[in-house]
């Protein structure tokens, strides 16, 4: 083989070798920013689904008022809360504590976590079946994140 | 030069230049995107305040049945009573809002400070007249 063509085969092996390293920085730079949006997708897709239980917590058939049987009236029942924050072990919401202060405080669900918490509050009615009285309250959800 | 490096280095600059277009344009379309959860979540806050006060007893009657009277012109003291209810549910909230009711006759009474926001669910009582809340973003 002459010395010409083994200076073109090394520039062809060169611009190859050149070549796959561009891409190789190329593909890694693609996935990672893949990889941040998943999950930037994902850390919003948690934080609204924390956020939504302001509006699961009370529609719960668990912990709101009915009447009957029918469930027409936006409200917490306070005994059914009560009970409620007893069995609520066996339920699984994540790392949060979810309140509700209503006069006194009502711990309805608390599985500590580690770090820093997030919280989200939101106005609740509740009901107290002693007196037959619609009040007020506020449902306090916590998250660690 | 030779007129063979001038049109590589030409090559090379478009090429460098539309690297440079392709990174502003990913840069921008990763920003500009809209956070509509946080908007659904204000509006379930501003529709849990709607549908809680509804209820909420004042005195022998409850709010409902203030704001009829209040719209109706009974008395004084069912507008006073609505109002207090108002701004105890207000106080629960850390955003800026504004509650409205529309009364029947066209009457309008808005409390709170929110202009421009994420209204709730109106909701139309026995007596036609309609109330709902507008919160603002933070």
């Amino acid at each position: 083989m002459n010395k010409k063509a083994q200076i073109g085969i090394q520039e062809t092996i060169l611009v190859i070798f050149v070549f796959f390293i561009v891409l190789m920085i190329g593909m890694i730079f693609f996935f990672q920013l893949n990889m941040k949006s998943i999950q930037n997708d994902i850390d919003q897709y948690n934080e609204f689904r924390f956020k939504q239980l302001i509006d699961i917590v009370p529609n719960m058939a668990e912990l709101r008022y009915s009447k009957l049987g029918v469930e027409d009236v936006y409200c917490i029942d306070l005994l059914k809360a009560r009970a409620f924050s007893e069995i609520s072990s066996e339920y699984d919401f994540g790392k949060k504590e979810i309140k509700l202060i209503s006069g006194d405080e009502i711990v309805l669900y608390s599985k500590i976590g580690r770090g820093e918490i997030r919280k989200v509050t939101s106005p609740v009615c509740v009901y107290d079946p002693r007196n037959g009285k619609f009040y007020l309250g506020e449902l306090d959800i916590g998250w660690w994140a | 030069m030779k007129k063979g490096q001038v049109e590589t280095v030409g090559l090379v600059i478009i090429v460098i230049l539309l690297l440079l277009i392709g990174l502003v344009v990913l840069i921008f379309s990763s920003r500009n995107k809209v956070d509509s959860s946080e908007d659904l979540f204000l509006t379930m806050k501003a529709n849990n305040l709607v549908n809680s006060i509804l209820h909420v007893d004042v005195g022998n009657s409850n709010f409902e049945q203030k704001v009829i009277d209040c719209c109706a012109g009974v008395d004084e003291l069912s507008c006073r009573d609505m109002e207090d209810v108002i701004s105890s549910g207000m106080a629960l909230i850390d955003e800026k809002m504004t509650f409205s009711v529309i009364c029947i006759g066209g009457e309008l009474k808005s409390f709170g400070d929110c202009e421009f926001g994420l209204n709730s669910v109106r909701l139309k009582l026995p007596s036609e007249d309609i109330f709902y809340a507008t919160i603002c973003r933070k």
